[in-house]
């Protein structure tokens, strides 16, 4: 707010007596508009003037007139002399303009102007909202005013109307320049399905007028909209059930839509077109063919013992691990857990995991919530996918509790895809109890120590931590973090623990993949493939395969050059 | 893979397609319905 202004004076002209009284005048006169604007025109009669000269000063009004007549004229750029009938009047401003002499202000950049006349739109600006939808409506009404006047002549109008459209279409919207590493189809020939809908999507996906979702579509106003009370009774209910809720739960309990009435795909696509646009309220949790949707204060699986955005960075090297996925049957996952997945309760979502969970539905979707069962031990719990990003691997988490209960280290485990989408079924081989002393880590301490557990799950025994293979680690402290960072580095640790002496007087330690890849992921992830990509690697010169056992690494100490990884 | 871009005719067939749609359609249909066209 402006609380005061700079008071401008004009300069006065005339004999010094004229100057001195045009001056004391003009004040005057100002000082009886001074809540005028600066540049508000002032008018006050000579008479007006004359009388209070003369009050004041003393002497007759008519030679106060005289005086001040011609003091005024004598500055007639502040002053501008009416005659009205007889009587005289001068006009002025707050600033020492005379009438039509007014200072022209830069009113180009005023709230009014801009507020009356916006900016003209950039040329390559995006079509108005709901221009193309209009273009759609005409050239549907077109269509079947087409259809009606000539159905004779159908194939013919039906040319005729993709001009039509492309006209109406031109003049509706002002499409951005096309970039230049664009082609534009006009032969759809010419493209392969993937490209036209790769192009579909860049293209549709952003229109106002078109609703998407995942792999379906539908013009917007088609799609039935959710009230806010709906919005609110679908959030109290995701809240009370305590856990990620599906699309086909929502429609059938909330809005009461049978399965198998015929608008049931319709509301479905809109509960989870419309929920995706509630972005402040409602997180996607799905998978295709599992929609699932969560809500702010709902508890999903989490990492234990460590962070997830941590775990994440510790799965970066599945980013650029481009292996095939090792499949043990279509749809059938077998794996051996390491001690890094069974203490922070993770599996990878490597390439063979992303053969049976698919990936994200939402560009940008951070995680999906799916559903294990381990029909041997009657359980069920959710598990987390945390999709990759830029620089975090993904992984699945949840499996803290099951993993602590009921396997070791090296126990062996399939994990299978279910018949409905995003149900998966885990299990693993039962065997008499054992009793051995398997490796742990004393979370207080922040040391490794040995102790016997008693166990029935089947282990690849090569891979199990046990005292007898890894005495070495007794009592031994995990690596700091930027050591655990270099995969290089880990593996020499490991090659340290569990490493046994080719020649007797040598250096060079020799391993077993399956024992090497056991001891390496005590610390960090540290699949077979990256341990065979490093040993074969020409940056690292300390680790070399042997040439007729694929499976037997060798290191030499002290031939690293130190390159990082 | 290219990176193709469809003519504003063939985006208006698109949603003259889909607005005559009382339901949501697939994106393989899509693509098969532009190829048909």
């Amino acid at each position: 707010m402006q609380a005061t202004s700079e008071k401008t004076k004009p300069e006065f002209k005339g004999k010094a007596d004229q100057k001195k009284l045009a001056e004391r005048m003009f004040e005057l006169t100002r000082a009886t508009a001074r809540f005028f604007s600066p540049v508000s025109p002032i008018t006050i009669s000579l008479k007006t003037l004359a009388e209070h000269l003369s009050t004041v000063d003393g002497g007759d009004v008519d030679s106060a007139a005289k005086s001040i007549d011609a003091a005024f004229s004598a500055n007639d750029h502040i002053f501008a002399r009416e005659d009205r009938d007889g009587e005289i009047y001068f006009t002025t401003s707050g600033t020492g303009n005379a009438p039509g002499d007014e200072v022209e202000l830069d009113t180009s950049h005023s709230f009014a102007k801009r507020f009356i006349d916006p900016p003209a739109i950039p040329k390559n600006a995006l079509p108005p909202r709901g221009a193309r939808a209009r273009a759609a409506q005409e050239a549907v009404a077109a269509e079947a005013e087409a259809e009606r006047s000539a159905p004779q002549a159908q194939h013919e109008d039906v040319e005729q109307q993709g001009g039509d459209e492309a006209a109406v279409e031109e003049e509706a919207t002002a499409r951005p320049a096309p970039m230049e590493e664009f082609e534009t189809i006009t032969n759809l020939e010419e493209a392969t399905d993937e490209e036209l809908v790769q192009a579909l999507k860049d293209q549709l996906a952003y229109d106002y007028a078109v609703a998407n979702f995942g792999d379906e579509w539908m013009a917007e106003d088609k799609v039935p909209r959710l009230s806010r009370g709906d919005i609110r009774r679908i959030k109290d209910y995701i809240t009370e059930q305590g856990g990620p809720v599906s699309d086909h739960q929502i429609v059938q309990d909330l809005l009461g839509i049978r399965q198998n009435a015929q608008e049931y795909p319709l509301h479905l696509f809109s509960v989870n077109f419309r929920l995706s646009r509630e972005t402040r309220e409602f997180e996607f949790v799905g998978i295709p063919g599992a929609h699932f949707w969560s809500t702010s204060g709902i508890t999903t699986p989490d990492v234990v013992n460590r962070k997830a955005s941590e775990v994440g960075q510790d799965y970066r090297i599945l980013l650029d691990l481009t292996d095939e996925p090792v499949m043990a049957d279509e749809g059938v996952v077998e794996h051996v857990l390491t001690f890094y997945e069974h203490r922070h309760g993770v599996l990878p979502y490597d390439a063979a995991f992303q053969s049976i969970i698919p990936g994200a539905v939402l560009e940008g979707q951070r995680a999906a919530i799916v559903q294990f069962e381990s029909p041997l031990t009657s359980q069920s719990f959710p598990i987390e996918v945390r999709f990759p990003t830029g620089n975090r691997g993904g992984f699945l988490t949840g499996f803290a509790d099951f993993f602590k209960e009921h396997l070791v280290p090296g126990a062996f485990l399939t994990i299978e895809a279910g018949e409905q989408p995003g149900y998966y079924t885990i299990e693993f081989l039962t065997v008499s109890g054992q009793d051995r002393k398997l490796l742990t880590l004393d979370e207080k301490k922040q040391e490794y120590k040995f102790e016997t557990r008693t166990f029935y799950c089947a282990p690849n025994e090569d891979m199990l931590v046990a005292e007898n293979r890894l005495p070495k680690l007794s009592g031994a402290k995990p690596l700091d973090e930027r050591t655990r960072r270099q995969p290089a580095q880990v593996l020499s640790h490991a090659f340290g623990y569990i490493g046994e002496r080719v020649d007797a007087g040598g250096e060079q330690l020799m391993a077993v993949m399956d024992e090497l890849v056991a001891a390496a992921n005590i610390e960090r992830p540290m699949p077979a493939e990256l341990i065979r990509s490093l040993a074969s690697s020409d940056n690292h010169p300390e680790f070399s395969i042997d040439p007729e056992a694929d499976d037997v690494v060798y290191y030499q100490p002290g031939a690293d050059t130190g390159s990082a990884d | 893979m290219r990176h193709v871009r469809l003519t504003d005719e063939q985006v208006t067939y698109l949603i003259t397609v889909l607005r005559n749609s009382d339901r949501p359609i697939k994106t393989d249909d899509l693509v098969s319905s532009l190829r048909k066209r």
